[in-house]
């Protein structure tokens, strides 16, 4: 045995091993951090697709757009899936508008559009 | 006794560095994400700018608003937006410039805008106490607006009416004086003497390339020689005035300009977009082409005296084979007597696009797409002179384009006919 060991210790040099402590707290730590940076990351991702409301814009810019060109009555109500859109004339001060008005049919956020009203 | 044991630094030390680089990358990560939102705000702010300078175009579609001011209004919730919105008179139609500012965003636009009028109705005839009579192959497509004495078919020298129907669409006997145009008096007032404020004088050269802002001052030429314009390149805001004559060759390029002279010929084959004011006569050669939206106004100030028999000559407007007009053509006089000259002169195979209207006689042979207000009708053939005769005329409202905007006549609805700079 003696003579196996020698043979060992002669051709590698010893490494010296971390403890089981030590390594436990490091990993430990290092799964706080990463859990720390994935949760923040996934708020940050999360949000940016909860508060995009580039579908229900380009679907008012449409309504719009139509109205413009007398394709579309006043006042009207559309259904498109997640969002219930209003239109109606409302008046401010001299300016008559037409105001699209779509609201989120789950947590009840809005996006309002304004079109100057036609004759 | 140790009190301390000597704790290895080694894995805790690797743990710092994972750390570090971790967060390194999260906050590269969530730096990117901020500015990525605030370019987004940006965009949107443009965006938005954009939205709201149309939304001036659509205000000034309904809304009055004096010239020469700048009216400010704010169109969204924000209370960061405001816009301006300006318009001046350019010939018949008007510029209207609008400045949307958001925060730092700005945009703006202009654009000449010329009425939108009722569309469909393709004659209107005032009352002369004459019936409308057609000749030739004359089509008439549209609804019409005659003197009580209605419309019948005729012969003139032979030749009697070929078509079948007398007109394609709704006949209404209602006639009465021609409707009004709403700035008359504004371009009298124009021809005899153009503004003077907000205006810079230039001098022609040869060569000279000119493109000037409707956000600027206006550039005025001004000569009491007769001038030929030849190549030349002028664009936008500029005013060329003579007192005596304006001849045009093809050389010159001429886009959104004024040509005012007593006298303007456009010599064969010119192309361009402008408008031309006159006081005697306006002489279209064949193959001028004008395109929208341009416009022809003669506004007479006093009939000529003599009789005028020479007929490539008028005291008018006339337009010779193969030109083309789109936009406006008028010819005003606030001499009512009617006598058996041409004022207005549409040659065969010449083609108008948008409004003829002559407070005289008109003398149609070729097609107007759009529509004719007049007076009276004529037509020379075979050595005699017809009284409201319509001879192979060719009356279409239907072939006009539904955004077509120009004389002033219905009430005010001002819409874009080109975007300008």
């Amino acid at each position: 045995m003696g003579r196996i060991r020698n043979l060992f210790t002669r051709k590698h040099p010893k490494v010296s091993a971390s403890s089981l402590v030590e390594t436990i707290v490091a990993t430990v730590i290092i799964m706080i951090v990463f859990g720390i940076a994935m949760s923040s990351m996934l708020g940050v991702v999360k949000r940016t697709t909860e508060n995009s409301t580039y579908i229900i814009d380009s679907k008012l810019q449409k309504l719009s757009y139509l109205y413009q060109n007398n394709e579309l009555k006043v006042p009207n109500t559309i259904e498109i899936p997640q969002w219930s859109i209003v239109i109606k004339k409302q008046q401010e001060g001299k300016l008559t508008f037409v105001v699209f008005r779509a609201t989120h049919k789950k947590n009840k956020k809005t996006r309002t559009k304004k079109a100057i009203a036609l004759r | 006794m140790k009190k301390f044991t000597k704790i290895k630094a080694g894995a805790i030390q690797y743990v710092l560095v994972i750390s570090v680089v971790i967060i390194i990358v999260l906050f590269a990560f969530i730096s990117l994400v901020y500015t990525q939102k605030r370019i987004q705000l940006k965009s949107v702010l443009y965006k938005e700018a954009i939205e709201v300078t149309y939304m001036g175009f659509n205000y000034l579609k309904t809304n009055s608003i004096p010239f020469n001011t700048n009216t400010k209004i704010s169109f969204t919730d924000y209370d960061f937006e405001q816009t301006e919105i300006s318009k001046k008179p350019w010939g018949i139609f008007d510029i209207g410039i609008v400045k949307a500012t958001l925060k730092k965003e700005t945009f703006l636009k202009v654009a000449l805008l010329g009425n939108k009028n009722r569309q469909g109705t393709a004659l209107y005839l005032a009352e002369n106490n004459q019936a409308l009579v057609l000749v030739g192959n004359t089509n008439i497509k549209g609804d019409v607006v005659l003197p009580k004495r209605g419309v019948k078919t005729g012969t003139i020298a032979g030749t009697s009416y070929y078509g079948t129907k007398l007109i394609d669409g709704n006949i209404a006997k209602t006639a009465n004086n021609l409707p009004k145009i709403q700035n008359l008096s504004y371009l009298k007032q124009f021809l005899k003497a153009p503004p003077n404020e907000g205006i810079e004088y230039i001098s022609l050269e040869e060569k000279m390339q000119l493109n000037q802002s409707f956000t600027e001052n206006t550039k005025v030429y001004k000569t009491s020689e007769n001038l030929s314009l030849r190549d030349i390149q002028l664009r936008g805001n500029i005013v060329i005035i003579s007192s005596a004559a304006i001849t045009v060759y093809p050389t010159a390029i001429l886009e959104d300009v004024l040509v005012i002279a007593p006298t303007v010929t456009l010599e064969k084959n010119v192309k361009g977009t402008f408008q031309v004011f006159a006081s005697k006569s306006i002489h279209l050669k064949k193959g001028v082409q004008l395109q929208y939206p341009s416009s022809l106004v003669l506004l007479q100030k006093e009939a000529p005296k003599a009789i005028n028999s020479n007929r490539t000559k008028i005291h008018g407007i006339k337009i010779d084979n193969n030109a083309l007009v789109k936009g406006p053509v008028l010819f005003y006089s606030d001499d009512k007597k009617n006598g058996y000259d041409t004022q207005i002169l549409i040659e065969e195979n010449a083609q108008v696009i948008g409004e003829v209207y002559c407070t005289k006689n008109l003398e149609l042979r070729g097609k107007v797409s759009g529509v004719v207000y007049t007076n009276n009708f004529i037509a020379k053939q075979a050595g005699s002179v017809y009284s409201n005769h319509l001879y192979n005329a060719k009356i279409n409202s239907s072939t006009i384009s539904p955004k077509y905007n120009g004389l002033f006549i219905d009430e005010e609805n001002k819409q874009v006919a080109k975007w300008v700079e």
